[in-house]
This record gives structure tokens, sequence and C-alpha cells, in this order.
């Protein structure tokens, strides 16, 4: 279970934590800062100033600011600066400490987490952040008519909320969970939510939210853009962050630019201050003095080709092992990303906790011989039209894309075509995609994830999850029962063990085509000071200042 | 009644003509330099759409892997394309597409508006008035719009471009040929035949298409400009032909993201479709003068 992320235009990602109650092996990554230029230097002196507008392009809109009602990227991107979590992750050290919560304790068998409310807390309407409004926040949340809809499908271990005093908060869980603490770091999904504004708004509380972040909204024109002013009240910052009290600059406009080089246009105009860029767009911004950019690999596959195992032809497990060597990934990494990404080799990616190191080794190659053999073994011949058939059946496949990745999708459909494979592209919208996946009604599809966690995989693989985000159709007990184990499993070396045999029996029955892990590149004008990052690069504005 | 359809219709010939009427067109047609390199200029685009795939030099679908993104050389004179792709072979390969895509649609909307515009113009009454209150009604709406509601219905691909396009245009070309029957139908010989009983199908085989023809083949000429810059139009918004298939109009949207970093990209696909419109626009506006009894000395 995860709580599905979407960014409607490109790709599905998940929202899992690192596992960081044991967890120090793989580095769930560290902040993205501004490189310490010279003029950074020279700042430093320059006392950080109050006041001014940031003015930052989102590729999409928020459908909600809901966080129990939504699991869009756009809508965590913004209800991030909303508000806050119990917990936090110390970015130098990976380490979960606690933030709106003062302390924390679980029991020894797991199932009894106690947290302790921090006092002095309030709300953007004045009410103060007590256990019960937290109480009354996951009871929203896990409502079974608001539940499906977002986080609530998390909470759902939860067995009963108890709260003794204002300031002590008792969860009983189900189950022991590898996952749940550091949902408790999310600021946007896991914030408590102000329940005087949700009766009052009702309905439409999505347009009105109420959090105790350093933001609050001001106005929302849809289609345009989100303006959030700074809330004076704020002085519980995590401690990572310089600045302890209110943000620096008044006002932060999220602007709606769907079109990249509208962006680009922007920032150099100056209308924007701050955008996520694609790599050959980001790049002309790297020699520009008046601009930053910010580097991150993304944690996750950018991309993959999901082989529908109900398709009789892919049925065959020399069939896909055959449309895997096909795949010369570097090409795609080069002319779709500019060469600024990583070819993956298996389900996760290398910055993820769990992931095979060894995995080069039994991953498959480019190596288009090989691959027309195994089709040759498999019984497909080649016709006079150079396409493969077997009796009288050609070789087929319709491979399901997106606008954004028409260049993989025609690369991918020559190297098919080079091994006797006739690949045809249907480029869709995302949501017709889902349909046609939801329906197993294809035989190749493109996606693409971000993650914290190699839990990722379970709404992926795990067979309960066919018709939902398992598009493959994976049906593999060997593969439910290491997902199963995973999800439970507390100790790091055992858990990232459990992930290795993962990785090999997905390699080994070839499930997946991944493509690559790529990069994000955020373009900031050098007018606006100290963002940052987090681990799944959403902007984090507490230390920013306006020159 | 105009003197065109006088001269054709009595097969006789004016004064200072040749014998034979098309000799004229084509007297005329030599007269006029624009019109006359017009017509070389699409005659060459035709002769490349027709053999276009035995000279280019690489396959258009082929990446070569090694070479994304480079610019005009020896080895790739315009150019590759962001996935490795030859533009030069592209272009070429293109040129059928687009042709055959536009050339389709008029003869679409030419034979569809023909006939509804004849029909309208013959039959009159209720007939008339039903069948131009329908096209009336389509042409209230701007024609790629139309276009666009029926690719959207029928789905994205090359054959419904054509089949929108062609039907997007019905209603304009059908108010043109019913305007100009409705001359040749007030004409003497016409009536004349009428009131001998000739049957209807006779008249308009024999005495009203043949007058029109002309009249058709100029607007004919003047909406393969509005055609190709259709099909390119939904090909630019991914409503045309679909990739990895070469069409000026996907190739101009493949190429616009790069308008900075890969100039040629976008360049060389609308240069294309620019010098084929305008050769196709210069020629039907030459056709118009020709034809047009009002310039006619």
């Amino acid at each position: 279970m995860g709580i599905r992320k979407r960014e409607t235009t490109t790709f599905v990602s998940i929202v899992l934590s690192c596992f960081v109650l044991l967890a120090s092996v793989v580095g769930c990554g560290t902040l993205a800062t501004k490189p310490d230029t010279d003029e950074g230097k020279k700042d430093a002196n320059i006392s950080e100033k109050k006041g001014g507008t940031i003015t930052v392009a989102i590729g999409s809109e928020p459908d909600t600011l809901d966080v129990h009602k939504s699991t869009a990227l756009s809508t965590e991107g913004v209800a991030l600066n909303l508000g806050g979590a119990l917990l936090y992750r110390d970015p130098q050290t990976n380490e979960v400490k606690p933030h709106l919560a003062e302390s924390y304790s679980i029991s020894e068998d797991g199932k009894t987490w106690t947290f302790r409310i921090r006092q002095g807390v309030t709300f953007h309407d004045g009410t103060l952040l007590t256990a019960q409004a937290y109480k009354r926040t996951f009871e929203r949340a896990m409502s079974p008519e608001i539940a499906p809809k977002g986080v609530g499908m998390v909470l759902g271990i939860i067995k009963s909320i108890k709260t003794p005093d204002d300031q002590t908060l008792i969860l009983e869980l189900n189950e022991p969970s590898a996952t749940l603490l550091t949902y408790f770091t999310s600021a946007s999904w896991m914030q408590p939510l102000s329940v005087d504004a949700v009766q009052k708004f009702g309905d439409q509380y999505g347009r009105n939210p109420v959090g105790v972040g350093p933001w609050k909204i001001d106005s929302w024109k849809s289609g345009d853009s989100i303006t959030l002013i700074q809330n004076d009240a704020y002085r519980w910052a995590p401690p990572f962050f310089k600045n302890q009290g209110p943000p620096r600059p008044d006002k932060l406009v999220l602007k709606l630019i769907r079109n990249p080089q509208t962006a680009v246009a922007a920032l150099e105009s100056g209308t924007i201050d701050i955008a996520d860029l694609p790599a050959k767009d980001a790049k002309k911004f790297k020699n520009n003095n008046r601009f930053t950019v910010l580097e991150q690999t993304k944690r996750g596959l950018g991309l993959f080709v999901e082989l529908n195992l109900n398709n009789e032809i892919l049925q065959d497990k020399n069939v896909r092992k055959a449309l895997q060597m096909a795949v010369k990934k570097e090409a795609i990494v080069q002319s779709h990303l500019q060469g600024e990404g990583i070819v993956a080799d298996g389900p996760l990616p290398a910055n993820l906790f769990g992931y095979d190191q060894s995995i080069a080794q039994y991953a498959y190659k480019y190596n288009p011989e090989e691959a027309v053999k195994l089709l040759e073994e498999a019984g497909w011949k080649l016709n006079a039209q150079g396409i493969r058939e077997k009796a009288g059946k050609p070789l087929q496949l319709e491979l399901l894309s997106m606008e954004v990745w028409s260049q993989p999708a025609q690369l991918m459909q020559g190297m098919f075509k080079a091994i006797g494979v006739d690949v045809k592209i249907i480029t869709l919208e995302g949501s017709a995609v889902d349909q046609l996946t939801a329906a197993g009604t294809f035989d190749l599809a493109l996606d693409g994830y971000v993650a914290d966690d190699p839990d990722i995989l379970f709404p992926f693989m795990h067979s309960t999850q066919i018709g939902g985000m398992n598009r493959s159709a994976i049906h593999d007990k060997t593969i439910d029962s290491l997902l199963e184990k995973g999800q439970v499993t507390m100790k790091s070396d055992d858990r990232a063990k459990i992930y290795e045999d993962l990785q090999k029996r997905a390699v080994e029955e070839a499930f997946w085509i991944p493509i690559y892990t790529e990069k994000r590149f955020v373009v900031v004008n050098n007018r606006v000071q100290g963002l940052m990052l987090d681990p799944s690069g959403l902007k984090l504005y507490q230390d920013v200042w306006v020159k | 009644m105009n003197e065109v359809s006088k001269t054709v219709a009595h097969g006789a010939t004016h004064a200072n003509s040749p014998i034979f009427p098309k000799l004229a067109f084509w007297e005329k047609i030599k007269k006029q330099r624009a019109a006359k390199l017009s017509l070389v200029v699409l005659l060459l685009i035709s002769a490349i759409g027709i053999v276009g795939p035995w000279i280019a030099p690489y396959d258009p679908t082929e990446s070569n892997y090694e070479a994304f993104l480079q610019g005009p050389s020896a080895k790739h004179v315009l150019g590759t394309d962001a996935i490795g792709r030859d533009l030069f072979s592209r272009i070429l390969y293109g040129t059928r597409v687009t042709l055959v895509v536009a050339v389709m649609a008029v003869g679409i909307t030419v034979s569809a508006g023909t006939m509804i515009g004849v029909i309208s113009a013959y039959m009159g009454g209720f007939i008339d008035h039903l069948l131009m209150r329908i096209m009336d009604i389509l042409l209230a709406l701007p024609g790629i719009i139309l276009a666009l509601a029926i690719v959207a219905a029928l789905g994205p691909s090359q054959t419904n471009a054509m089949i929108a396009i062609g039907i997007s245009s019905i209603p304009s070309f059908a108010r043109l040929i019913r305007a100009a029957t409705l001359v040749i139908m007030s004409s003497g010989y016409v009536e004349a035949s009428r009131s001998i009983g000739t049957p209807s199908w006779w008249i308009i085989l024999f005495q009203v298409l043949p007058n029109i023809t002309n009249v058709l083949f100029v607007y004919m000429t003047l909406f393969v400009g509005g055609a190709i810059l259709d099909t390119a139009a939904l090909g630019f918004i991914g409503l045309g032909a679909q990739p990895p298939t070469p069409e000026w109009g996907t190739m101009l949207n493949e190429g616009k993201d790069y308008l900075s970093d890969a100039w040629w990209l976008a360049t060389y696909p609308g240069l294309a479709i620019t010098i084929v419109v305008l050769a196709v626009n210069r020629l039907g506006d030459a056709l118009r003068d020709i034809f047009d009894p009002r310039t006619q000395k």
C-alpha cells in the first residue's frame, strides 16, 4: 500500500518514505543546496532580508488542497507549505526526529505508538494544535468515504486512537509497520488539519485549507496561480533550517506554466524565479550567472516498460527476455535525457534502499543477436516484411505511451523492429492509459515512479493490486511473499536482503523493461537565495530570502 | 451569362483564342511568370513525392544512435533529429505523406461539395434550402475546428486526418459550386433543354458540369493549399499522421522544443510547408485570373 502520487502529465509516483528506523545503509540522499559560489560567500555577509515575492512555476495544478482527498504530486508540492509533520528526517544523519511531536515512543511489540504533541503550535485560524486535533484529522482521513481518495489507505493499519490529555496521542496498530514511521515525516499528507475549518468550509475545504505551516493560503485563481502569504505566528520550523521563525518573503506565488518552453521564457524575462526544467532546457542556464541550477538524481525509475503478462505472446518468457535485450538503453538516455540520466538494470534505482549492488551481473544487456536467437527458439520466424510470425500470427504489439515519452517510444519502436517485432505506438493522456491498463487491454505500457522506499514495488507487483497499479498483472507467489515480508521486517539487513531477492526474481522473470533513472533540474534566479530540495525533490522555502 | 460558359458550351472558339480552349489555357499560363514558376515547383515537388523514397539516403524511421541532434553536415545534409533520424530523408518521405493527405482530402471535398452544390442549385426550392442551411450550420464553425471534432471522434490517424480535412471544407466548396451552377442554370441553352424535356441527369452531366470545370479547377487548386496547411496543423497538434510517420506538421511539432538548440529541426519542415503552400496558392491565383471572365480581354 502506498499513497499514490500522480503528476498528471508525467509519471506515477508514490510517497513511501525511507526505511529509517534502523536505516543508514543507503542514504535517503541529502538535501540539495546551491553550491558555494564566490557570489554565495559574499552574500553570507549580507543579512538575509525580509519581504519580497517569489514566483515559482508549477507544471500542473492541484486538484484539491485537501490532503485527505488527493494523491497528486501537484497537491503535495503546495500542501507541504501549509502544514507540518509529527516527525522529521534529519538530512545529515537520516534519523527520524520529533517535530510537531516533542517526543515519541514505540512499544516492544511495535503496536503501540505514543506521541507527545508540542505546545504552543497554532493553526492559521488561531486554534491550538492538540492531540485531539490529530485524532480528528486521522479519523477524518480514515473515514470510509474519504479513505480511498488518499492517505487513509496508509492509515488503515491504525486500530484505535486515544488521547488521554491534550498533549498525548496514542496509536494502537493492527500489526507492526516498517513504513508508517516515516509516513509521519510527511508535512503534506500527514499534516494536522483544523477540524473547525473542515466543518466550516465543508466541500470547499480543498480550496480553503487551514494547517499549521509557515505559509497560509491567500488566493487560488483556477488555471492561473495559487498565492500563499507568510504565517507571522510560525515559530516551529524543523531544526535543520537556519530560519526558525516565519518565512522571510511576504508572498509565494505558484504560477501554473505547463509548457517548459514557456517556463524558459518566463525565467529569462524575470516573470518567474524558479522552475523545474527538462535537462536540455536546464543546460542553457548552467553557464548563466543570473541563475543557479540545482541538480538531483530522482529516486525512482523515470521510465520503464510494463509487459502485460495476460497477453498470449508475452506469456512466453523467451519473448520477454528478447524484448529486454533489444533495447539499447544508453541511446535513450543520450537522446531523450541528453545523457543526464542513469541506465536502470532492475525495478529499483541505485539510490533507493534495498538496491542490489550486484544487479549489473545478472541484468540484461543490449544484445540483439541473442534476442533474435531467443525469438527463433520460441518459434517466431521472419516473414517477407521483416516481421516475425508464428502459425500465421505476426509478432505485433501495441505500446501505450504519453506525449512526454514520444522520443523513447519511437526509439524503442525502432529497436524492436530491428529484431522483427512490430510495435505500434498509441499516445494517450494519463487517465486514458490508466483505463486501458486497468482493463488489461494492452500489450506494453510506459510508466515511471518516484519513491522513498522499496515498498513502492508492492502496489506495482503484488497480485492483490492487479487491476490497479500492477499493470503487468504480475501474479507470482515468490514476489508476493517477498513483498509482504518487506513490509513487516524491521531489521535493516534482513529487509535489504528481501529486496535483493525480489530484484533477482523480477529480473529473471523479465516482467518489466527498466530503462532509466533521470535527474531533476531546478533553475533558480539568483535574486532568490536559500532554496533547498528535499530528497524527493520537493522545494523547501524556509530559508529562502529575496535579494 | 458569361463569356466563358458560352464559348465552351457551344464548342465555338473565341475570336482571339486558338482552336482549342485548353491550349488557350496553356498560352495564358505561359504569360504569367509567377504561375509558370509555381507550376514548375509543384511538378518538382510532386516528382519528389513519387520518387522521394528511392532517392532518400536513409530510412526515415531508423535512428542513428551515434548522431543525435546533429547539425547539417556532409553525411546528413539537413542534420538529424533528437532521436538520430536523418532530417533530409524524413522531409523527402514526408512530401508523399503530406501530398497524399492533402490531395485525398481535396478529393473528398470536391466530389461531395460538387454533388451538393450542383444538386442544390439544380433542384432549388426545399432541397436547396435544406442543403444550404445544413452547409450554413457547418460554416458557422471554422474549418479546422470541424476537422478537430471529426478527428477527435474518429481517433487520430493519417486516414482520419484526410477524411476530417476533406469533410471540413465541403460546406464552403458546395456554396461556391452552387453559385457557379446557378449561373449556368440561367443560361438559354439549359432552359431550352429543360423545355424540350431533357432528363435532369443529362443536363447536369453534359451541360452543367462541363461548364463549371474551370471554376471547379480553380477552387480545387485554392483548396489544396488550405488542405496542406490543415494537414500540417493536425500533425502539429498530434492528431494527424502518427509517429514515426514522417509528416511535416508532426516534424515541426517535434522540432519546436529545440528551436534554440537545433534550429534545423523546425526550420526545414517549415520551409517545405511554406514552399508548397506558396506554390499552390500562387498557381490558384493565376488560374483564377485566367478563368475569371472579368479579367479576360
